[in-house]
């Protein structure tokens, strides 16, 4: 290769190394992921359990027999401790009511009662609209649990209403024997599959 | 000029000619030996030269792998990617978010979420100096305003201003406290895929 031939060729090849060098993008990757369980939880403050005393008072009317107004009163008495609201992760929690009668531990005899069954309602709001009601009767085992037609609602509110009604003796004439007397409603929501 | 024609010559002295600087661009003329003077161009060269900076990750070191933490709702997260530039100059680093958060499959009514939010932090180690900057992962997606929002390019990204060449300690962070939002966590599996990007930054 002559003189003039090197130097041309020199000449290019200097020209290329002063070019600045090119941006370069190389690239990595990474994964993240996490899960979320299937839950329920009180709001506010996740807990997991909500609920309240009910003292209905007075039982028995003038003449001995239940009181006729027990309904209204278990809704006054108990107010906002029969509201809550309830949140699940998944998409169709189920709920579970159980009424437990109010009873004595006074016996009774025939023409008296110590025991008062009545019949526990549980309105719960769910996506995107309406309501399901879970009902139990005392003289009835357990109702559910049973599957919602969808999410609890989530828009800050309660969700959940505990209503009791259908007061009754075993005989409507019963004289209510003296005493203690003591019930229970257990609601239960989990978080369904 | 043994061996060569003065076409020849003069071809090889203008390719010269269009590659080099002005100051060397003045015609000249040379002639064989014999069919003129001068017989010779003397050129000067002038050779003005840069490195612009090899940039990259060092292959041991590219940012890589996964992270699974079950129940992060309750629990929240920290992790670390370490990573190793392998940049002889400035740089940036930038970084693209697949789904802007923690994802899962499905729509969820109002009052629930199906996307978990989370932070993405950059630490840049240099010869001489750091970088740091953080940015919620919902930012990292196209047109976020994450000032690292990738892909890297000389303008974009977090800016190292020193070289790092398999420095120690640079890492890419993902973390999130316990869940706390007043929507709901959809139960189920949840993913998202972060890419790095490194650039040369001049």
């Amino acid at each position: 290769m002559d003189k003039f031939t090197k130097l041309a060729l020199a000449a290019l090849s200097m020209t290329l190394i002063t070019s600045p060098a090119e941006a370069q993008s190389v690239n990595g990757t990474v994964d993240i992921t996490g899960s979320v369980a299937p839950k329920c939880l009180v709001l506010p403050g996740a807990g997991n359990s909500f609920g309240t005393l009910v003292a209905l008072g007075e039982l028995a009317q003038a003449d001995g027999r239940l009181a006729t107004d027990l309904s209204s009163r278990f809704s006054s008495i108990g107010g906002t401790g029969l509201i809550a609201r309830v949140v699940c992760t998944s998409a169709n929690p189920t709920v579970a009511v159980d009424a437990l009668e109010i009873t004595s531990a006074t016996p009774s005899t025939t023409g008296y009662a110590n025991r008062v069954d009545f019949a526990a309602r549980v309105a719960l709001s769910v996506t995107p609209s309406g309501i399901d009601t879970i009902s139990n009767d005392s003289r009835n085992a357990a109702t559910g649990p049973t599957a919602l037609s969808g999410r609890l609602a989530n828009n800050g509110d309660s969700n959940i209403m505990i209503t009791a009604d259908t007061f009754a003796t075993p005989v409507a004439t019963d004289l209510l024997v003296a005493g203690s007397y003591t019930g229970r409603i257990d609601i239960v929501i989990a978080p369904g599959l | 000029m043994t061996g060569v024609s003065k076409e020849k010559c003069f071809a090889l002295i203008a390719v010269a000619a269009l590659l080099l600087p002005a100051a060397v661009m003045a015609q000249a003329t040379a002639f064989a030996v014999g069919q003129g003077s001068p017989n010779q161009i003397a050129l000067q060269v002038q050779v003005q030269a840069s490195v612009g900076g090899r940039c990259g990750f060092a292959p041991s070191g590219v940012p890589s792998g996964g992270f699974d933490r079950p129940n992060f709702d309750v629990t929240g997260f920290t992790h670390d990617f370490p990573f190793l530039l392998e940049c002889t100059g400035p740089s940036r680093v930038a970084v693209v978010s697949s789904n802007g958060g923690l994802l899962t499959g499905g729509t969820v009514p109002s009052g629930y979420a199906a996307k978990a939010p989370y932070d993405v932090a950059l630490h840049l180690v240099g010869s001489n100096s750091s970088a740091d900057a953080t940015c919620a992962v919902a930012t990292l997606v196209s047109g976020g305003a994450c000032p690292f929002r990738g892909p890297a390019t000389t303008g974009q990204g977090l800016r190292l201003a020193a070289s790092s060449v398999g420095q120690p300690g640079t890492y890419l962070r993902v973390s999130a406290p316990a869940y706390s939002a007043p929507e709901i966590l959809s139960a189920g599996r949840y993913a998202d895929t972060l890419i790095v990007t490194v650039s040369v930054a001049p």
